[in-house]
């Protein structure tokens, strides 16, 4: 059995928009799902934890919301990206690869390397 | 101009509260019936797949809070909590006293009367009817009693 490991802090807005962008609007389940999913199932997602995170990300603009039927013809709430998100993602992303550069130096350092 | 944005946005918040309670109640309600949906098509029995659907999503209250926290209400409503609860205590309490006031008024204190049926029948008796109080009299102490 795989073992869920719990989503680092702060990584799961740039989850939730880079789903919004791949797979465009989407509902609060759906976009819990994608992201349990795209980490295939290794992810452990609290899912109630996202509608906090969808509401901040509605309020600085990155995503708006409407009502719109789910594919079992349930009223649900749509998320759908905006400009202002993309370029939140932009500038996100660019943080983590930095990030990632950064670690992977460290993890590749040798003692040779330093003295 | 981010500050003003935030501004305007709490205060739609503020007026658009009942309707964002709302909105988020059907959310969660509709998240927990397609997560029930699902493992129902699984094959799980319609009990466990709700207490399933109900244990992925988390603690509805804790969320709820969490969201209202991100609308920037909660000073609000510890505001209104803290005004409220004072004048609802009062309130509380007044009712206590006159019920309290209203039944020793009917009763005679006597020497095996209770010390509170004591204190009212002395304090209605000295605020109301003007009359000296004696230790003997009302057989409690009278710093006591007042």
């Amino acid at each position: 059995m795989k073992q869920k490991t719990d989503v680092l802090q702060g990584t799961l807005a740039l989850m939730v928009l880079k789903t919004l962008d791949v797979l465009g609007p989407q509902h609060g389940y759906g976009i819990a799902r994608r992201i349990e999913q795209i980490s295939g199932d290794l992810l452990a997602v609290n899912q109630g934890t996202l509608y906090p995170l969808l509401l901040k990300l509605e309020q600085e603009g990155a995503v708006t919301s409407e009502w719109g039927a789910s594919e079992n013809n349930r009223r649900a709430r749509f998320y759908r990206l905006t400009q202002e998100g993309r370029k939140q993602l932009q500038a996100e992303r660019q943080d983590w690869e930095q990030t990632a550069a950064i670690i992977a130096r460290f993890f590749d350092a040798k003692a040779e390397d330093l003295s | 101009m981010r500050a003003l944005r935030r501004f305007l946005s709490w205060l739609f918040n503020l007026a658009t509260r009942r309707a964002q309670e709302e909105r988020l109640r059907e959310e969660i309600d509709g998240h927990i019936a397609l997560q029930t949906e699902e493992d129902l098509r699984a094959g799980v029995s319609p009990v466990e797949a709700r207490r399933q659907a109900m244990l992925k999503f988390g603690g509805v209250e804790a969320i709820k809070q969490d969201c209202r926290a991100e609308r920037g209400l909660v000073f609000v409503e510890n505001l209104a909590g803290d005004c409220c609860a004072p004048v609802s205590s009062i309130r509380t309490r007044r009712a206590a006293g006159s019920r309290a006031v209203s039944w020793t008024i009917g009763s005679k204190p006597n020497a095996n009367s209770n010390a509170n049926a004591g204190c009212f029948g002395v304090g209605k008796r000295a605020a109301f009817e003007g009359h000296h109080i004696g230790e003997q009299e009302s057989g409690y102490p009278t710093h006591l009693a007042l």
